[in-house]
């Protein structure tokens, strides 16, 4: 090792070496380093384990699972066939698309014209608006539960999509009208200005100007949102009854209590439903890191 | 000229006030209503379906707080629960943290495993484990051929063992997410810090504690928020895996309303309930966030 050569030299912290590259291979450096992947070993095999064999279970033979092999002696579809028996399970995963696409396109809307008024009015009576939306984020779901299932019930809304189309909307609000408030504060105001000259109206001006600008912060917002929309159970569980208008959740759940002990099919639809999140975090890897950040990292 | 440019300055207003309206009303209609409804029938006998309730004014909350055991075992499992996986949760997440930032191989790829299951329903992932952890499934046929058969144990039919279970199976979903909040904080340490650290003769535990943690205690600031909110509300694993079983032994305060409002029909109790359980998750939450903002420092 070449330190004290130069003893101005910052030693680089140990967070910014690489294990791997030799120079760092000393036996004093090489035991951390080794507990570091044999800390990462224990922990992929934790995580990824469940995964692995759902998705392997749902290509074993009865006798295979019963035996808890972990690979199937021969691969066979008869899981997957047992499942598209039942076809309200694929019209759920339409139901959960719709659902979700409707939900956000009413929430980026609302959020957007709300979001673009917070941030360009002075007036304490925009400031006190926001943090009456804020206010909500500190309510736990379930406290408002119980009311809410009257209310869905008066509004004649019960066994429909709409109630969860308007819940998920309603609660992504408060997230919302933080994300895009705040980012539309930092696009000039002179933007606005001159197009405000040009003769373009208040709500153009949004759709117009600031919606291109700020399209990074709704992309944040949904990709964000999206998953907790598309993963919520409860909801559905208590307002659809109806089995045409499931979400891949409350799919998920039913099939599981119908066929209680068949875990072949049971993980065929474990691993169907495995596939929209996992394709949905691959497309957008790049925006829920981001998005993670813009909500932990101080600017 | 003036007289147009304040009726120009006029319209600005009434576009703005007009903007806020549907987030006003779709958060008004489903989170607000059904709060303030909450607040009323707290302080009555409602039942679900006669409508001729009467109003009993704190009756609801001294029978919670004096007659009522489940609540207050409920709220201890509760208290207990979030302590544990809270504790665990950052242990486990500050240490992933660290291997993966470190720089290990393909560390892209095991960033995705380990993000991929807080993308998933809490559905898919309680079925999922409740495959894995049944008595004659996998975990005890792994344990069993490893020659550890005496910690082959009935994982969720055990009154002391389930709990626990469950809160590693909420390690195995947040896991992952924990991680990149806090890698996310890492990154944006500023490296002169570190460097001069490094010149002035910090290393090890005293870097971290006197340099890392203070330089990502937003990071943690939110990530204890979440992990006292998102604990403290579990619901959906409860719900799924045991049913609140064996022996009430998983019966959490979320599930605790659940059931008391829609198995058992005491909505104005469970009201009351769930309003003294979002007065403690609030007062709880903005007491951390004050308490570990106060830690965080400017550079």
């Amino acid at each position: 090792m070449k330190e004290g050569i130069n003893p101005h030299r910052p030693r680089l912290s140990p967070f910014f070496r690489s294990p791997f590259s030799l120079s760092t291979l000393s036996p004093r450096r090489l035991f951390p380093t080794a507990l570091q992947y044999l800390a990462l070993v224990i922990l992929f095999a934790f995580v990824a384990f469940p995964m692995f064999y759902i998705a392997s279970g749902s290509l074993k033979s009865t006798a295979d699972l019963s035996r808890n092999v972990l690979f199937p002696k021969t691969l066979r579809f008869d899981n997957f066939v047992k499942v598209f028996a039942y076809p309200e399970i694929i019209a759920s995963f339409g139901n959960s698309a719709f659902i979700a696409a409707a939900a956000l396109f009413v929430s980026v809307n609302a959020c957007l014209l709300a979001g673009y008024a917070i941030a360009r009015r002075k007036e304490r009576l925009f400031s006190g608006w926001y943090l009456f939306f804020l206010s909500a984020l500190m309510v736990p779901g379930v406290s408002t539960l119980v009311m809410l299932y009257r209310l869905i019930f008066a509004l004649g809304l019960m066994n429909t999509r709409t109630a969860l189309i308007l819940i998920y909307s309603a609660g992504t609000i408060p997230f919302g009208i933080l994300i895009l408030s705040g980012f539309i504060k930092t696009i000039p105001t002179s933007l606005d200005e001159s197009a405000m000259i040009e003769g373009c109206g208040y709500f153009s001006r949004i759709y117009l100007i600031v919606l291109p600008l700020a399209n990074f912060a709704v992309i944040i917002f949904i990709v964000l949102q999206l998953p907790a929309i598309w993963n919520d159970f409860l909801y559905p569980l208590l307002f659809i009854r109806d089995k045409w208008k499931i979400t891949v959740t409350l799919g998920v759940y039913n099939f599981s209590r119908v066929r209680e002990a068949d875990y072949g099919s049971i993980f065929a639809l474990l691993t169907l439903a495995l596939i929209p999140p996992v394709a949905f975090f691959i497309y957008g890897q790049k925006y829920i890191y981001k998005g993670i950040v813009a909500g932990a990292v101080k600017e | 000229m003036t007289r147009r440019r304040s009726g120009f300055q006029r319209k600005e207003f009434t576009n703005s006030i007009l903007s806020m309206i549907p987030a006003t009303i779709l958060f008004a209609t489903i989170i607000l209503i059904p709060l303030a409804l909450n607040l009323f029938f707290a302080f009555t006998n409602y039942d679900g379906l006669d409508p001729s309730f009467s109003y009993v004014g704190f009756d609801n909350f001294s029978k919670l707080l004096l007659k009522d055991p489940l609540f207050i075992a409920s709220m201890t499992r509760t208290i207990f629960y979030s302590l544990l996986s809270m504790s665990m949760g950052i242990l486990l997440q500050f240490a992933l943290a660290m291997v993966l930032y470190k720089g290990v191989f393909l560390a892209g790829f095991f960033k995705a495993v380990f993000y991929i299951p807080s993308m998933l329903s809490m559905v898919i992932v309680s079925i999922s484990w409740k495959g894995i952890l049944r008595y004659g499934g996998v975990l005890n046929h792994l344990l069993r051929n490893a020659g550890f058969s005496n910690l082959a144990f009935d994982w969720l039919g055990d009154v002391n063992l389930v709990l626990p279970t469950i809160v590693l199976i909420s390690q195995w979903v947040y896991m992952g997410y924990g991680a990149m909040v806090l890698i996310g904080g890492l990154n944006s340490i500023p490296l002169e810090l570190v460097e001069s650290a490094q010149l002035d003769g910090a290393s090890g535990a005293r870097m971290f504690f006197s340099i890392t943690l203070p330089l990502i205690m937003h990071s943690v600031t939110v990530l204890l928020f979440m992990h006292i909110t998102g604990s403290l509300t579990m619901f959906a694993i409860p719900f799924i895996m045991t049913q609140g079983g064996p022996r009430n032994a998983t019966e959490l305060i979320s599930l605790n309303i659940y059931n008391n409002a829609f198995v058992y029909g005491r909505v104005g109790y469970a009201t009351a309930e769930a309003l003294l359980f979002t007065i403690v998750v609030a007062a709880v939450g903005i007491f951390q966030l004050n308490a570990t903002r106060k830690r965080e420092v400017q550079y």
